[in-house]
C-alpha cells in the first residue's frame, strides 16, 4: 500500500523533529564542555594578550592585571562568565578576541570562506583520487597491481602535512613557478593547500572506499551483473558504487572534524588566514572568546554536514528509506545501520 | 575508517543472506586455488614479512636503544655540526652537532610508548563507551551515544590542543589529547559492531540454550566486534606518531634534550635546504613504522 | 655582495642639554629612483597590533617606523639624538622638563596639522593607555604634563628625572599620531593609525598581510635618511610568512624582494653576489640566563660563578649565531651606548668552574650530576625562545657537572612566570637603545623586573644612573654596574642576537634605526 502524502509528511516529522533536537543538543553541549575545558586551562589571557604587544616590556604588575582582568569580563564567577557568554552567543554576539581587540565574529567571517576553499578543495581532490585508485585496483586483473595500487594512498596519511606541504612549495612555487606559495591574496592561492590536505583527506577516504568496493565485489548483486555478462566499468558504476556510497557519505561526515584540525598546520605553512591557525593562535594565547566562537562555528558546521548526510542515507540506501517512511522503524536503527556499513565496507 | 573487510565473522553473518544461486565458475577457481591457510599464506608474502621486520627493528630500538645507537645522543661535537650521513654518523649530524641516527634511535621508545598510550586511551574510552551502549541499548545507549556525538563534534585537534595546553607540553599529554580526539569514532564503530554481533544468529543460538549475558558479551559479543576495532588501533597508531610531530610544528614544542619522532621532524625542516637529512631521515622512519604497523593492521581486520 | 653591518656604536659624550639647534634641513640633493614601483617584504610573524606605540614586537615596528615619524631621530653610529619633526628641543639641567620647538610644515595623512596640541594629547594618550602600551609607560615614567606654549612649542614635564625620555622620543613608541589616533581606543589603533611618515597604512589582514602606500608631498624626512621629499616606491606589500623555509624559498625565487629573519643557519647560502644581506647587532642586554636568588642553589654565588665561567659563548656562537656576531662580554651588548667589556671576568674555564663547585662543596655524584647534603646541582631555566642557545648551554653545563633543565613555555606563560616569580633562571634578553636596560632589568624597584637579587650597592648604582644629566658621569656608573653584575654572576649572558635580514641585490636603500629596526623610506629597485 502506497503511503499517503499525509503520512510522508508525518513521518518526516516523527524523522526530522529528533534529528533538529539533537542537533541543537549537540551544539549546547559542544559549547558548553568547551566552556568548561577552556577554563581549566592553566595561565593567564591578559599577560598572554599583553605579551603580544609589549615584547620584553610587558607589565607584571598584578594591580595593572586586574584591572585588565575585569576589562575582558574574566573576573566573575564561572557561572556568571558562563551565562554571560552564553546569553551573548545566542544573540550572536561571540564577544572581543582578547589578544587582537577584534569582534570573534569578524574573525570567524573572514576566516571561514579561506578554509571552506581549501577543504572544499582537497575534499574533492582527495575523493576523486581514492575513486580513481580503487577503479583501477577494481579493474586489475593481476593481483600484484592490485596490492600495489592498494599501498599508495596510505603514504599520504603516513607523511606530516608540514612536509608534503614544503616539498610541494619547494617544487611548485620555488621551482616551477605556477602557483603562489603563500597567502590568499591569489585564487591560484588555494591549490597547493589543497593538495596538501586533499593527501591525508584521500587515505582517510580511501581506506573506507576501497574497502568497501572490494568487498562489494563480492557481493551477490556482483555475482549476478558477472553472470549476465557485464562489462568491468558498468559493474562498478552501476552496482558497487551505489553501494559504497553509504560508508563513504558517513565518512565524509567524520573528515569535517578531521579538516578543521588538518587546516591549522596547511594554514601554518601556506601563510593563510583560517580557521585551523585562528585556533591554534587562540590556545597558546589562552584567547577563550576566540576559542568559544571557533568550537561554535565548526559544531555548528560538523551537525549540518551531518544532519545533511543523515537525510542522504534515505535517498542512497532504500532500507533506511524503508525505514523513513515506515511507522514504527526510529531514526536510531538509520544511525545503526550507516555506522554498521562504514565498518562492514 | 577500518576495513575489517572480510572478518570470518561478518562472513560468516552474511552468509546466511547470500544468495543460494551457485556462484559463477571463475570465482569459485580463484578460491579453490589455496593451498595455505589464508592467515598463513598472507603472512608470509615479502609485504609483510617486510612490515614485519619493520616493527621488530622499532621494537628493538625502544627497548635496547643503547645497544643500536651509535653515539650518545645529548652532548654535540660543536666542530662536527650539520654533517651530511655517512662515516661513523649514519644519519649525519644535526645544528648542534649531534649524532642524528643515534637520536632517532632513542626517540623510538618516547614516540611509540607516547603513541601506544594515545591509541590505549581511545581504545579505552571507546571500547567501554561502545560495548556499554551497544549491549545495553534504550535510553543509556541514547545519552551516550549524544555525549559521543559531542565528542566528535569538537575539532580532535582542539582537544589535543587544550590537553596539551593543560598538562604542559610532552609527548604523554600529546597521546591524552590525540587519544581521546579519537576516541569518538572509535566509539562509534564498537557500538555498531556490538549492535550487529548481538542481533547475529548465533548469538540468539546462545541466548536460547541458556547462555547467561556474562557468558554471551565475553564469549561472542566482544571477540567478534572488537577485531574491527583492534585493527583500528594499529591503523590509529601512526596517526598518533604524526601528531605529536604536528602539534611540535605548531608552536607547542617537545621540552629539550629528549628526541622525539615527531620533534625531529619538525625541528629538522628549517634546514630542508641546508641540512635535508635533519628533517627528511626521521621521516622516513616514521614512514617506514607507519605503513609497516597500518599492513599489520590490515593483516589482523582480515584483508588478504 | 655587499653587506652592511652598522659598526657598533659606543658611548658618545652628547651632551644633550646643550643641543639646542642642530638641525641644519638641507637634505642631500642626489635624485633617487627606483625602477619598480612596489616592493615586497615577506615578514615573519603577524605584527598583531599595528600602532607602534603599544607594541614593541619588532614585526610591528619595522612596518611602523614607515607610517609614523618621531620627534627626534637617532644617528645609529653615533647615538646623537637629532632634530626630525621638532626642529630643535632643550633639557634642563636635572631632567625633569624638555622643550620642542616643533617644523611647521608637517602635516598627518588626514591633513591635519601637526601641532603642540597633537603632541600633549599623544602624549596624555599614551599615559592613559597605562599597560597596554608597556614600554611607552616606562619611557614615561614620572610623566606629569605637557604645557603647550604656542602652535609649535611644548615642554614635557617629569615629577622625578627621567634620563631616557629625550632618545625615547627618537622611538616610534613615542612616535606621533594624528588626533583622531589619538583619541580612539587601543583596539581601534591597533588595526590602524594615522601617521605622518612617508607610508600610510592601506590595508591589513591578519594572518596574510599588511600593505602600506606611498604618501603624496611627504616632504620631512629626518636628515639621517639618503634622500628627501616623497619616497621613491609607491607600495610597500608585507606578506605574513612564518615558515622560514618559506620565506627563503621566495627569496631565492624572486618572489619576495626582502625577507625578514633569515634564519642563521641560511646565512652562507645567502651571501652571495645575487643578494644583499643587512646585519645589525640588538642593543640592550644580550640573551642571558637571568637569576632568581631567592632560590636556594641560585642564591649560592659559586653556582653562579661556575656556571659564568662554564658556558662556552664562542661556542654558542659558533653553533645557534649569525656568523659576524661576536659572544657576549658584558651585561650589555657590545653596540649599546655605556658598554664597557668584562671578557676577563667571564672568560671560558671549566676547570676554574670545576674548581670553584668542588671548593663550594658540590661533589660528582654517581649520574654525572653534582650533589651536596642530598641535593642535586640542578636548576631550571624558562624561556620561550632560543632553545638551541639553551640546549647548547645544557650541554656545557653537564660538563661540570650541573643540570640545566629547559622549560620551555608561550610567551604569555613566561610573563606568568615572572608576575609569579616561579623560576630560578630565565632565559631571555632585553631589547632597549639605553643602557638604562640594566636598570629595568635589575633593579628591585623597577615595575616589571625579571632578575631577582638583593644587593643595595647595584641597586643603587642603577637608580643613581637613570637621573644622572652629565654624559660621562652617567657612563661611569652604567660601567661600574657592569662591572658589579658580571663579578657577583648576577647574569649569565649566552649569546648577542643579531638582526639578520637579507634582500635581492638589485634592492638598495634599507636602513636601520638606532634601535635595529628597519627603514624602508630610502628603499628602491635598481633596473
Amino acid at each position: 500500500m502506497a503511503p499517503t502524502p499525509r503520512d510522508r509528511l508525518a513521518a518526516s516529522v516523527r524523522y526530522l523533529g529528533p534529528k533538529l533536537v539533537q542537533f541543537a543538543f549537540v551544539i549546547w553541549a559542544t559549547y558548553t564542555v568547551t566552556f568548561l575545558l577552556i577554563h581549566f586551562l592553566p595561565g593567564d589571557p591578559v599577560l598572554a594578550a599583553l605579551s603580544l604587544k609589549g615584547g620584553d616590556a610587558t607589565t607584571t604588575d598584578p594591580a595593572e592585571l586586574a584591572a585588565l582582568r575585569a576589562q575582558y569580563g574574566l573576573d566573575g564567577s564561572l557561572w556568571q562568565q558562563y551565562v554571560g557568554h552564553f546569553v551573548s552567543a545566542l544573540r550572536g554576539d561571540l564577544g572581543v578576541s582578547i589578544a587582537t581587540g577584534q569582534p570573534v565574529a569578524d574573525m570567524v567571517a573572514r576566516a571561514l570562506p579561506n578554509t571552506a576553499a581549501v577543504a572544499v578543495l582537497a575534499l574533492v581532490l582527495g575523493v576523486v583520487t581514492a575513486v580513481v585508485i580503487t577503479f583501477l585496483a577494481f579493474v586489475s586483473p593481476w593481483r600484484w597491481l592490485r596490492q600495489t595500487l592498494l599501498q599508495i594512498p596510505p603514504l599520504g596519511a603516513a607523511t606530516p602535512a608540514f612536509l608534503s606541504g614544503l616539498v610541494l612549495v619547494s617544487v611548485f612555487s620555488f621551482g616551477l613557478g605556477w602557483f603562489p606559495s603563500s597567502g590568499s591574496r591569489s585564487p591560484l592561492g588555494v591549490v597547493l593547500p589543497a593538495i596538501t590536505l586533499a593527501l591525508p583527506v584521500g587515505a582517510i577516504f580511501f581506506q573506507v572506499f576501497s574497502a568497501a568496493v572490494l568487498d562489494a565485489r563480492k557481493g551477490p548483486y556482483v555475482f549476478t551483473a558477472v553472470a549476465k555478462s557485464l562489462g568491468t566499468g558498468t559493474i562498478f558504476l552501476r552496482h558497487v558504487l551505489r553501494n559504497s556510497l553509504l560508508p563513504s557519505v558517513t565518512i565524509l561526515g567524520l573528515l569535517i572534524g578531521y579538516l578543521a584540525g588538518g587546516t591549522a598546520v596547511v594554514e601554518t605553512v601556506f601563510s593563510r588566514d583560517g580557521i585551523g591557525r585562528i585556533t591554534v593562535d587562540a590556545v597558546l594565547a589562552r584567547d577563550t572568546n576566540v576559542i568559544q566562537g571557533v568550537v561554535l562555528v565548526v559544531a555548528l558546521v560538523y551537525s549540518v554536514v551531518n544532519l545533511l548526510v543523515d537525510l542522504s542515507y534515505g535517498l542512497i540506501d532504500p532500507r533506511t528509506r524503508l525505514a523513513l517512511v515506515g511507522r514504527r522503524a526510529g531514526s536510531a536503527r538509520v544511525a545503526a545501520a550507516r555506522d554498521t556499513a562504514v565498518v562492514e565496507s | 575508517m577500518s576495513t575489517p573487510a572480510s572478518s570470518p565473522a561478518s562472513s560468516e553473518a552474511k552468509g546466511t543472506h547470500t544468495v543460494t544461486a551457485t556462484p559463477p565458475a571463475r570465482i569459485r577457481t580463484d578460491r579453490s586455488a589455496r593451498r595455505l591457510p589464508p592467515m598463513l599464506r598472507t603472512a608470509l608474502s615479502p609485504g609483510v614479512l617486510l612490515a614485519g621486520l619493520i616493527v621488530l627493528a622499532a621494537l628493538a630500538m625502544m627497548l635496547m636503544p643503547g645497544v643500536i645507537a651509535t653515539h650518545d645522543p645529548y652532548p654535540g661535537v660543536a666542530s662536527d655540526r650539520l654533517l651530511a650521513p655517512g662515516g661513523s654518523y649514519l644519519f649525519g649530524t644535526d645544528h648542534l652537532g649531534r649524532d642524528l641516527f643515534s637520536r632517532v634511535v632513542h626517540g623510538a621508545f618516547l614516540s611509540l610508548a607516547s603513541a601506544g598510550t594515545a591509541v590505549l586511551v581511545g581504545v579505552f574510552v571507546c571500547a567501554l563507551l561502545g560495548l556499554v551502549s551497544g549491549f545495553v541499548g534504550g535510553t543509556l545507549d541514547f545519552i551516550v551515544m549524544r555525549f559521543i556525538d559531542v565528542l566528535i563534534a569538537v575539532p580532535s585537534i582542539l582537544l589535543a590542543l587544550i590537553v596539551v595546553a593543560t598538562l604542559g607540553f610532552g609527548p604523554w599529554s600529546v597521546a591524552l589529547g590525540v587519544g581521546l580526539g579519537a576516541a569518538g569514532s572509535f566509539a562509534r564503530i564498537m557500538r555498531s559492531q556490538v549492535v550487529r554481533v548481538r542481533n547475529e544468529e548465533y548469538v540468539e543460538a546462545a541466548r536460547t540454550l541458556g547462555v547467561r549475558w556474562p557468558g554471551i558479551l565475553f564469549g561472542h559479543i566482544l571477540p567478534n566486534a572488537g577485531r574491527p576495532v583492534i585493527a583500528l588501533a594499529a591503523l590509529e597508531l601512526g596517526t598518533a606518531i604524526l601528531a605529536v610531530s604536528a602539534l611540535s610544528f605548531l608552536g607547542f614544542g617537545a621540552q629539550p634534550p629528549e628526541p622525539e619522532w615527531g620533534a625531529l621532524v619538525s625541528g629538522g625542516r628549517d634546514y630542508v635546504s641546508t641540512a635535508w637529512w635533519l628533517s627528511i631521515l626521521p621521516g622516513v622512519v616514521v614512514r617506514a613504522v607507519v605503513l609497516a604497523v597500518n599492513r599489520l593492521a590490515r593483516l589482523i581486520g582480515g584483508e588478504r | 655582495m655587499s653587506r652592511s653591518t652598522a659598526p657598533s656604536s659606543r658611548w658618545v659624550a652628547a651632551p644633550v642639554a646643550a643641543l639646542a639647534t642642530v638641525g641644519l634641513l638641507t637634505a642631500c640633493s642626489t635624485p633617487l629612483a627606483s625602477a619598480e614601483d612596489t616592493v615586497i617584504f615577506a615578514i615573519k610573524e603577524d605584527p598583531t597590533c599595528l600602532d607602534p606605540q603599544q607594541t614593541s614586537m619588532t614585526t610591528a615596528l619595522n612596518i611602523g617606523r614607515q607610517v609614523v615619524d618621531s620627534l627626534t631621530d637617532q644617528d645609529a653610529e653615533t647615538g646623537e639624538i637629532v632634530p626630525w619633526l621638532a626642529e630643535s628641543f632643550e633639557t634642563n639641567d636635572d631632567l625633569t622638563a624638555f622643550t620642542f620647538t616643533l617644523r611647521d610644515d608637517v602635516t598627518f595623512s588626514d591633513d591635519t596639522p601637526l601641532t603642540a596640541t597633537v603632541v600633549k594629547a599623544n602624549f596624555d594618550a599614551l599615559a592613559a593607555l597605562g599597560p597596554a602600551a608597556s614600554l611607552a609607560s616606562q619611557y614615561l615614567a614620572g610623566y606629569d604634563s605637557t604645557v603647550v606654549t604656542d602652535d609649535a612649542t611644548l615642554t614635557v614635564n617629569f615629577s622625578t628625572p627621567n634620563a631616557q625620555f629625550l632618545q625615547g622620543t627618537s622611538t616610534m613608541t613615542l612616535g606621533l599620531v594624528a588626533e583622531a589616533s589619538a583619541a580612539a581606543t587601543a583596539e581601534e589603533r591597533c588595526q590602524s593609525v594615522i601617521g605622518s611618515g612617508p607610508f600610510v597604512y592601506d590595508s591589513y589582514v591578519p594572518n596574510d598581510s599588511v600593505v602600506i602606500v606611498k604618501r603624496a608631498g611627504y616632504d620631512w624626512a629626518s636628515t639621517l635618511r639618503e634622500h628627501s621629499g616623497e619616497a621613491l616606491v609607491s607600495t610597500i606589500e608585507f606578506p605574513i610568512i612564518t615558515e622560514n623555509g618559506v620565506r627563503t624559498g621566495g627569496l631565492d625565487s624572486g618572489e619576495f624582494d626582502i625577507i625578514q629573519d633569515l634564519p642563521y643557519a641560511d646565512e652562507a647560502r645567502f651571501d652571495t653576489d645575487d643578494f644583499n644581506l643587512y646585519a645589525k647587532a640588538n642593543t640592550g642586554v644580550p640573551n642571558s640566563l637571568i637569576p632568581n636568588t631567592s632560590r636556594p642553589i641560585v642564591s649560592d654565588e659559586a653556582v653562579r660563578q661556575a656556571m659564568l665561567l662554564g658556558t662556552d659563548r664562542e661556542e654558542i656562537k659558533t653553533l645557534t649565531g649569525a656568523t659576524n656576531s661576536e659572544p657576549p662580554t658584558s651585561a650589555l651588548t657590545s653596540s649599546t651606548t655605556g658598554f664597557v667589556s668584562q671578557a676577563d671576568a667571564m672568560e671560558y674555564d671549566p676547570d676554574a668552574a670545576m674548581a670553584l663547585l668542588e671548593d663550594a662543596g658540590w661533589i660528582e655524584g654517581a649520574d654525572g650530576i653534582r650533589e651536596k647534603d642530598g641535593v642535586k646541582l640542578s636548576v631550571s631555566v624558562t624561556a620561550f625562545y632560543a632553545q638551541d642557545v639553551l640546549e647548547t648551554v645544557q650541554m656545557q653545563l653537564a660538563k661540570i657537572g650541573i643540570d640545566l633543565q629547559l622549560n620551555m613555555v608561550t610567551a604569555g606563560d613566561f610573563f606568568g612566570v615572572i608576575a609569579s616569580g616561579d623560576y630560578d633562571f630565565l632565559g631571555a634578553a632585553l631589547t632597549r637603545t639605553d643602557p638604562d636596560a640594566l636598570r629595568v632589568l635589575f633593579s628591585q624597584a623597577a615595575s616589571s623586573h625579571w632578575a631577582i637579587v638583593d644587593d643595595a650597592e647595584l641597586e643603587g648604582v642603577l637608580a643613581e644612573q637613570a637621573i644622572t644629566a652629565d654624559a660621562e658621569a652617567r657612563a661611569a656608573l652604567v660601567e661600574q654596574g657592569q662591572a658589579l653584575i658580571i663579578d657577583k654572576a648576577y647574569l649569565i649572558p649566552t649569546l648577542e642576537t643579531t638582526q639578520l635580514h637579507a634582500s635581492v641585490a638589485n634592492v638598495h636603500g634599507v636602513a636601520f634605526d638606532s634601535a635595529s629596526r628597519i627603514v624602508l623610506y630610502d628603499v628602491r629597485i635598481a633596473e
